[in-house]
Parts: structure tokens; C-alpha cells; sequence
């Protein structure tokens, strides 16, 4: 049996167009669709999405901040010509500068992992895939706290290790290079696990005639295994460079410290102030949806040019390349790596959780009586709010995954699977909050639930719905490559035999697609356990999560110890809740 | 308001908040303190009557949902107080002022309010949000003292003023020597200080408002330029600001005294200055809203925090109470500047319908901040 493979590209804004229906002889009524199956789904979507984009949309052309009770529907441009002030492009040459280098340099991070474990000789592969994946399960906004207590120009424990080494070198990560590396260091496990994808499942017969017609190792790798793997490299520098020009979170801790305006921050001091400029905030909103949807067609016209399918086969093996003696040499730039997006990070969150006062002149200081003690992690464990934050925060992240994962697969089967109406329209309402700033978002999400009649405001039902709409595009796009992946026949001749289509569903497509959706379900339950921008708006002292009491701690100040306290424990929860269905599943398939 | 001059008598007073936890004390964090409490008659905390026995049987065993832009520790220290007390159930929600008006006005507008009090840290912003119609009014049995006190001039009976935030300098006492530290606002325009010094985005914040304009006042926009000819570091929030000069990223900062005594008393080497040339102070509005006032627990709290038994719990945590009959805010052995000494500039509600604009337009064109 062979299957058509396409890598998975994420798409961004607009409708796919690769989304080909089956082809067969039907009537003219039959190749317009039925509206059956898009109905439902367009209503959810809606309801999830629409209603807050658009609330926002109507912000930034509004005089007042259309909240509810607030409505007015004065309309004005003004707040799209603010969007072109000289504070606003210094902002944005900073974030496209900023996103365009860690998009560069996390492609070539996650990429050079990638091709290290799923096609060289390289030893310790799955150490190797462990190395390039485990960075995802630190939360990028921990991650930067991380290097902030590790790189900051005075007082980071790198600089006063080269101090007490007396090498006279001192790094701030303070900067736009700092940015650079943090951003770059988390999101390269997208690059990683997009391309470690289409290297894996890579025919070798393209590679293996370009052998064989005398091509070098060097030719065949440059003009037939890199560009094969292009549209899984312009897809994850897609994906990545968005995260990266809308994360709030690390600009905040990285940028706002050495003065370097970015747009996220940008809109965050919008935000701020009082009174809050939440349209020009809208505003500047729609003006990155219009970047990223360019940026989306700019990638579909590179990879329209040419055909990208290869096929695989059962018992298809991608081929692996000898390194020879340099077979151990390549392991050093992937533990280069795993030491600067984990261990050190873990370290700092580590030591600042032990020391008992936050001034370290020197290492050599912490060897002084009672300047180490274990006592915060006694508080964290000790306070209420944690365990119920813990509680409320695993809650939200299993339903929300679960949630995430069936609606994402409904909506792939429809886009992908059947000749429905309103396809397009379906992809597309669920790409649209990947082009939002979770800022700006978060306030329509709001906004929308004060509104609609039901009692979900202020329970964590609340924080799920919304997370269910704020992670549809990354949903949506793992299910669709194996959708596109998975072989239909099976589960046509089911149905040709009898069975109802949903039975056939459930009872063929879903259980080959077992795998992919337990990675689905799992991406959904790290995104729902990091989110952070969303629930600060949304949040009550009974549905506080463990990110959100993380900012908190942090954000108060002064408690940077019992904060790197619960920043482990985060972590580690985090680990585990990655393990744990990894585990089960491999009890499942034992 | 013009600052009035200020009495060349008052010392400079360097308090050495380190000595104050080296020696174990941490009054504000110590927890819920021993009252005399009666309640065969209502609620009596030391002699003063909270609620009377009817307000206090209805609220017994209530609960109150409290929305605050105060820093997390200190609005725990005094809620505990407040449950010691009354026994009443409180959980609070904390934002920043900007986050908590969005919350506050669109619940309300969309009928849903969830918070009976509210605490903020902004006058225009719970002006606003009195005028979204989400505070009823604010009464207490201590309404002759507060007016006489000063805490009932913002608000128009919709809110109070909780107490008085004392804005001031600190330095961290690691990376400067005492003999060297800063002891005047102009101290801090030493060349030496060029990259190591913080300050707070006033936009959004009545505290750091009040702070720019009394330094305007007093010494012209000029002191201002000269602060960012010394490229400051500028934060978002005191707290993380504080944070950095704990650690040493800072050498001096801007902040509230309540910050720098609260960095103090977990560790940090931060030493707050009180110049004699005086020190900033705003007001901190509070007040019930339309859905506390529905609720008996909720009016209990309210007249609670304005009693001296919650009054006297600031003091300790290095903010000013609002009612003069309480003992002032103290940092160890050292008594704050409090309303109505010469060298506590409070930045008033006509100082605020004067300036405030001027102020922050000021601030936004010399430290080019925000767009």
C-alpha cells in the first residue's frame, strides 16, 4: 500500500487551496456540497472565534472600546493612522528584525537536529530527538526569566561566574541578541519536529538515483534532500516567525529592561494605560493580520512553483548518511543545545529558588551559612492557591486538549474529507487567532463572554472555550498533515459495504490516525498548560492557573525565589504531563 | 497643590531597612495581630464599633470578592487581618489598574459584575469607573473622622482614599557604601548613576503620577531631562523594577517606600531614602461596588479597612493610613513622613484636574516611552 504525503504546512489566514475534494463522478448539486456538515461547525467557530475578531475589528475603527454596554458605534479611522506613528515603526523594524534573525536561527537549530537524528549515523538518536523536542516543554516565558537570571548585565549568574574567573567577558541578554537566542532557543522544537517529519518519511529512491547518476554526497543533499524538506522549513519559519513577532511574554522580560521597543509590548503598553488605548490596540491588530496573511502568500507562491509529494510505502526507510569520523563530532552543536535550553535555564531557576537572599556577589557567597535553603519550595507547597491553581491548570489543559483535539479533527475531516460547503471559510475562521496577538484577542474573548447569555464567565468552562479557540490553528494544522496523509480507502469501503460514515470514522480513520492525534492532544495539553496572555484577562481568584500565579510572582517583585521555586515545579508538572501519555500509549499498543 | 516649604529641620533619614530584618521584625508580614474582639453586640474591635448587630448578623459567615491593584503580599496581610477578625471569607483578584477598570466596566456594562470592593491605585481610573456606574456608595461609621482627615476628598462618596502610598528613592546598599548613598532628589542626577537607575511608567499609575509631578514642582521639567540624559532603565511595575535593584542590575530606583520595605524584609539589600526635600504621596482609591453593596460582608470589610483595626495594619507595611488617629508608616525605628507634614506632598484632586495631563505629556516627550 502506498500513501500520498504531504509534509504539514501551516498555513496561515487564508483558505487552503491544496484542499482538492475526491475525484468522482457526481451531479452538479453533489459537487457543490451539502451545508450539513459545515453548519455545526461554523457556529462553533464562530461563537469561538469570529465573534471576538470581530469585536476587535470593530475596536479599531471605533472611538470608544466597543465593551459591553459600551457600545456606541462611532466610527473613525483615526486609530488606523495612529498604527503609523514613529514610535509604532521603530516597534515594528524591531519585531520584524527580531523575529526575522530567531526565525533564521531556530530553523537552522531545529533543522540541524532534525536531519542529525532522522538521517545520519549520529549515536544516541533518540537522545538526540529527545534533545530537540524536551526545549517545547519549557514554557518560552519561564525560559526567558531563566535567562534573565542567567544573562542580566549586572547581576546574571553567567556574569558573575566570568567574574569570579576573572575573564572579563559579560553578556546581556538584555538585547536585541539576547531576544534573538531566547526566542530562537524555544521555538526551534517547532522547526525540529516540522522537518524531523518530512526528513523521515522522505523517499530515498529520489536520493538514491541521484546517487547512483554520480552525484556527490554534498550535491545529492543540497539539490534533492534540502529542497524535498523546503515546504516543511518555510512552513515551521512561518509558524515560528509569527510566534516570535506576537510573543508578549519574553519582549516583556527581555526587551522592556533595555529599552527596546517591540510591538508586543507596544501593544501591551497600550494597554496599560490609563485610560487604556484598547482601539489603537485593535488596531495595530489588524495591521499584523495583514502581515501574517501576506506572509501566508508569499510561502503558498514558493511552494506553488513545484510539486513537493513524495510517497512512501510500508517498510520505507529513509536513507541515512554515514558520517564517518565526524559521527560523534556532530553531537556537540545539539548538547550545545540541550545545555542552553535546558540545563542552564533548569540551573538558574534552580539556584535562585535556593539562595536565601536575591543579591549574589559571588558563587563563592553562596557557600556562607544559610545563604542556601531549600525553604521556598516548603512555601510553594505549603500555599493553597498553588495546589488549586495546579488543579484548575491540569483541568483546563486535559479538557481543552480534548476539546481542541475533536474539534480540530471535525474540522480537518470536513476541509479535507468531504465535498462540504464553506470549506475555505472553515480553514480559515480556525487560522485567524494565529495572526492575533493574544493581547489584543484576549480582550475580544472577554468581551464575547459577557455578552453571550450562558454561565461560563468566571468558571474555568470559560478558560477552556477560549483556549479552544486560541489554539485552533496549531490544532487544526497537526491534524490536517496526517489527514492528508492518511489513506481514505479503508474507510470507503467500509462505508461501500454498509457501515454509516460516522461508524466507519470512528471505527477505521480515527484508530489510523491514533498516533497523530495523541500528538495533537498532546501539543494542545503544553500550548493550554503555557498559555499565559489570555487567562491574565480572564482569570478569578478561583480559576487562577499555575502560569498565571507564575507572572504573578514574578510581577510582584521581591519573590523571584519562591517564584523560581514554582517555575520548577511547573516545569517538571510539565514533563510529566508530556511523559504520561507517551507512557500510556505505549501500555496501549503493547 | 504647591509644595510648601519644607522644614529644613527635617533630617535626612536614611532608614537602614536591613537592621530592621536583621533583627527579626518584620511587623507587616508577621502575621494576623491579637485584637479585643466583642461581638455580643454587633462588631467591636478594640472599643471601635465595625457593624452594628444588625448589619453584623446579616454578614456573618459571608464572603467578599475583592479586585486589587495592590502588590499580592501586602493586600494578604491585610485580608488575613480582616478574616483573624471577622471570621468572614474574603478572596481577592489582583490586576493592574488599567486591567482591573477594563474587567470592572465591562462586567459591569454586560451585567455581570463579580468584585463587592474594589482597591486601585489610579484616582481617574476609579473616577471612570464610577461613572460606568460600578461603585455604589461609600459609607462608613468613620465618615466625621475621614472627612476630617482628608479621605473622603476624592470620590464624591462613591470611594475612599484606603490610605496614602509614600513614593520616595532606595538604593541597594551592596553596590553603593552608606557614606556614598544619594540623600537628596538632585543626588540622583550623579553621572555615576547613568545606566543603573529605574524609574516607573507613570501612564496608568496615580502613584508615579503624583511622584513626576512633585519633582516637576519642585524643580522644573529640567530635572527630568536630566534623569534621561542618564539613559534610566524604565519599568512597568515597581515590583519588577524592585526586583532588578535587589539584584544589583540597579544601584538606585524610584519606588514606593512600602516596595523598598518589602524588598528589605526578604533579603534584599535595598536601603530607602527619605530626602528632606520631601517625598511624594497619592492617594489610593476604595471603595464598594454596585454588587457589594447588595452584600452585609462586603460593607462589614469596607468599614473594617477604615476602622483603626485595619488602618493600623499599614503603618507596619510602610503605607500611610488615612485616619490621623493611628500610629503613622514606620520603617524600623524610623516614622514616615505623614499628611499634613511639610515634606509629605500630596498630589491632591486639584493637582490632579490641573496637571495630571501636563504631567504625563511631559514625562511621555522627555523619556519617549509610549507612542
Amino acid at each position: 500500500m502506498s500513501t500520498q504525503v504531504s509534509p504539514p504546512l501551516p498555513e496561515v489566514g487564508t483558505p487552503a487551496v491544496g484542499a482538492a475534494p475526491p475525484r468522482r463522478r457526481t451531479s452538479a448539486r453533489q459537487r457543490r456540497g451539502s451545508w450539513l456538515p459545515s453548519i455545526p461547525l461554523l457556529v462553533v467557530l464562530a461563537v469561538l472565534i469570529l465573534v471576538p475578531v470581530g469585536l476587535v475589528a470593530l475596536a479599531a475603527v471605533s472611538v470608544d472600546v466597543p465593551r459591553p454596554g459600551g457600545f456606541t458605534f462611532d466610527l473613525t479611522l483615526a486609530n488606523l493612522a495612529s498604527v503609523v506613528s514613529g514610535a509604532v515603526g521603530s516597534a515594528t523594524i524591531n519585531s520584524l528584525g527580531i523575529a526575522t534573525a530567531a526565525t533564521v536561527l531556530a530553523v537552522a537549530i531545529g533543522g540541524y537536529v532534525a536531519f542529525v537524528t532522522a538521517r545520519t549515523d549520529a549515536p544516541f538518536g533518540r537522545a538526540i530527538y529527545a534533545c530537540g523536542l524536551i526545549p517545547m516543554f519549557l514554557p518560552s516565558y519561564v525560559g526567558a526569566l531563566a535567562w534573565a537570571m542567567l544573562g542580566s548585565p549586572a547581576s546574571g549568574l553567567l556574569n558573575v561566574a566570568f567574574r569570579d574567573l576573572g575573564l572579563g567577558l559579560e553578556i546581556n541578554v538584555y538585547s536585541r541578541v539576547g531576544l534573538v537566542l531566547v526566542c530562537a532557543l524555544f521555538y526551534a522544537p517547532y522547526a525540529f519536529l516540522l522537518i524531523h517529519a518530512s526528513m523521515t518519511m522522505m523517499n530515498p529512491d529520489l536520493e538514491d538515483a541521484a546517487a547512483i547518476h554520480g552525484g556527490s554526497r554534498w550535491r545529492m543533499l543540497r539539490s534533492v534532500t534540502f529542497p524535498l524538506a523546503l515546504p516543511a522549513v518555510l512552513g515551521s519559519a512561518l509558524l515560528i516567525f509569527v510566534l516570535v513577532l506576537e510573543n508578549f511574554p519574553v519582549a516583556q522580560v527581555l526587551a522592556t529592561p533595555g529599552n527596546i521597543e517591540t510591538l508586543p509590548t507596544y501593544i501591551y503598553r497600550m494597554m496599560g494605560f490609563f485610560p487604556s488605548r484598547g482601539t489603537e490596540a485593535a488596531a495595530l491588530a489588524v495591521v499584523l493580520v495583514a502581515f501574517v496573511v501576506l506572509l501566508t502568500l508569499a510561502q503558498r507562491r514558493v511552494l506553488a512553483k513545484r510539486s513537493f509529494t513524495t510517497v512512501t510505502g510500508k517498510g520505507m526507510r529513509a536513507r541515512r548518511i554515514a558520517l564517518g569520523r565526524f559521527r560523534w563530532l556532530a553531537l556537540v552543536p545539539v548538547l550545545l543545545y540541550f545545555v542552553a535550553s535546558i540545563v542552564l535555564p533548569l540551573g538558574a531557576l534552580l539556584v535562585t529558588s535556593l539562595r536565601t537572599s536575591p543579591f549574589m556577589p559571588s558563587f563563592s557567597s553562596l557557600l556562607r551559612p544559610g545563604a542556601l535553603d531549600g525553604s521556598a519550595f516548603g512555601t510553594v507547597f505549603a500555599d493553597a492557591q498553588f495546589w488549586s491553581s495546579t488543579v484548575n491548570s491540569v483541568i483546563v489543559a486535559v479538557a481543552a486538549a480534548l476539546g481542541g483535539t475533536v474539534l480540530s479533527f471535525a474540522v480537518a475531516y470536513v476541509v479535507y474529507r468531504t465535498s462540504a460547503r464553506a470549506r475555505a471559510q472553515l480553514e480559515a475562521i480556525s487560522m485567524l487567532p494565529l495572526a492575533i496577538p493574544a493581547l489584543v484577542l484576549g480582550m475580544g474573548i472577554l468581551w464575547t463572554w459577557l455578552l453571550i447569555p450562558l454561565p461560563l464567565y468566571g468558571t474555568l468552562g470559560l478558560l477552556v472555550v477560549a483556549f479552544l479557540g486560541v489554539q485552533m490553528p496549531q490544532g487544526l494544522r497537526s491534524v490536517a498533515a496526517s489527514i492528508r496523509s492518511t489513506d481514505r480507502d479503508l474507510e470507503d469501503s467500509a462505508v461501500v459495504h454498509g457501515r454509516s460514515r460516522v461508524r466507519a470514522v470512528l471505527g477505521i480513520t480515527v484508530p489510523l490516525m491514533k498516533v497523530a492525534l495523541s500528538s495533537t492532544f498532546l501539543l494542545l495539553l503544553m500550548l493550554s498548560m503555557r498559555e499565559l496572555t489570555v487567562p491574565l484577562l480572564l482569570y478569578t481568584r478561583d480559576t487562577t492557573l499555575l502560569s498565571v500565579a507564575i507572572f504573578d510572582r514574578f510581577e510582584n517583585g521581591g519573590g523571584s525565589q519562591s517564584a523560581a521555586a514554582i517555575s520548577l515545579v511547573y516545569c517538571l508538572l510539565m514533563f510529566v504531563l508530556a511523559y504520561l501519555p507517551r507512557r500510556f500509549g505505549q501500555k496501549a499498543n503493547a | 497643590m504647591r509644595r510648601t516649604t519644607r522644614s529644613l529641620l527635617t533630617a535626612a533619614i536614611a532608614v537602614a531597612v536591613l537592621g530592621v530584618t536583621a533583627c527579626g521584625g518584620t511587623s507587616g508580614g508577621d502575621g494576623p495581630a491579637a485584637r479585643s474582639i466583642d461581638t455580643s453586640n454587633g462588631l467591636v474591635i478594640d472599643g471601635e464599633t465595625i457593624a452594628d448587630q444588625a448589619l453584623w448578623e446579616k454578614a456573618k459567615g459571608g464572603n467578599v470578592s475583592l479586585a486589587t491593584a495592590l502588590t499580592e503580599r501586602e493586600e494578604k496581610v491585610i485580608t488575613e487581618q480582616f478574616k483573624a477578625d471577622t471570621g468572614i471569607a474574603l478572596d481577592f483578584v489582583r490586576l493592574p489598574t488599567p486591567k482591573l477598570f477594563e474587567r470592572a466596566v465591562s462586567e459591569k456594562g454586560a451585567g455581570k459584575l463579580s468584585f463587592d470592593v474594589i482597591r486601585v491605585t489610579d484616582t481617574t481610573a476609579a473616577e471612570e469607573m464610577a461613572k460606568n456606574g460600578v461603585f455604589g456608595q461609600t459609607r462608613t461609621p468613620f465618615d466625621d473622622q475621614l472627612r476630617k482627615d482628608g479621605a473622603l476628598d476624592i470620590g464624591g462618596g462613591n470611594f475612599v482614599s484606603a490610605f496614602y502610598a509614600i513614593y520616595t528613592f532606595a538604593y541597594n546598599s551592596q553596590a553603593i557604601p552608606s557614606a556614598s548613598a544619594p540623600k537628596t532628589w538632585e543626588n540622583l542626577l550623579d553621572p555615576s548613576y547613568k545606566g543603573k537607575i529605574g524609574l516607573v511608567n507613570p501612564n496608568g499609575s496615580g502613584y508615579n503620577t503624583a511622584l513626576t509631578d512633585m519633582l516637576i514642582q519642585d524643580y522644573g521639567d529640567r530635572y527630568l531631562k536630566d534623569m534621561q540624559a542618564l539613559g534610566p532603565r524604565i519599568f512597568d511595575s515597581v515590583s519588577v523594577m524592585g526586583t532588578a535593584l535587589g539584584q544589583g542590575e540597579l544601584t538606585v530606583g524610584l519606588m514606593g517606600a512600602n516596595s523598598a520595605l518589602s524588598l528589605a524584609e526578604q533579603g534584599a539589600p535595598v536601603v530607602a531614602v527619605i530626602p528632606p526635600d520631601g517625598v511624594s504621596a497619592g492617594y489610593t482609591p476604595f471603595g464598594i461596588t454596585i454588587k457589594g453593596a447588595e452584600n452585609p460582608a462586603a460593607q462589614v470589610f469596607v468599614n473594617w479597612q477604615m476602622s483603626r483595626a485595619g488602618q493600623s495594619k499599614l503603618g507596619p507595611l510602610g503605607l500611610a493610613p488615612a485616619r490621623s488617629d493611628v500610629e503613622p508608616a514606620r520603617m524600623g525605628d524610623a516614622v514616615l513622613p505623614k499628611p499634613g507634614d511639610p515634606n509629605f506632598t500630596l498630589f491632591t484632586t486639584a493637582d490632579r484636574q490641573q496637571r495630571q495631563a501636563a504631567v504625563l505629556a511631559t514625562w511621555n516627550g522627555i523619556f519617549r516611552y509610549t507612542g
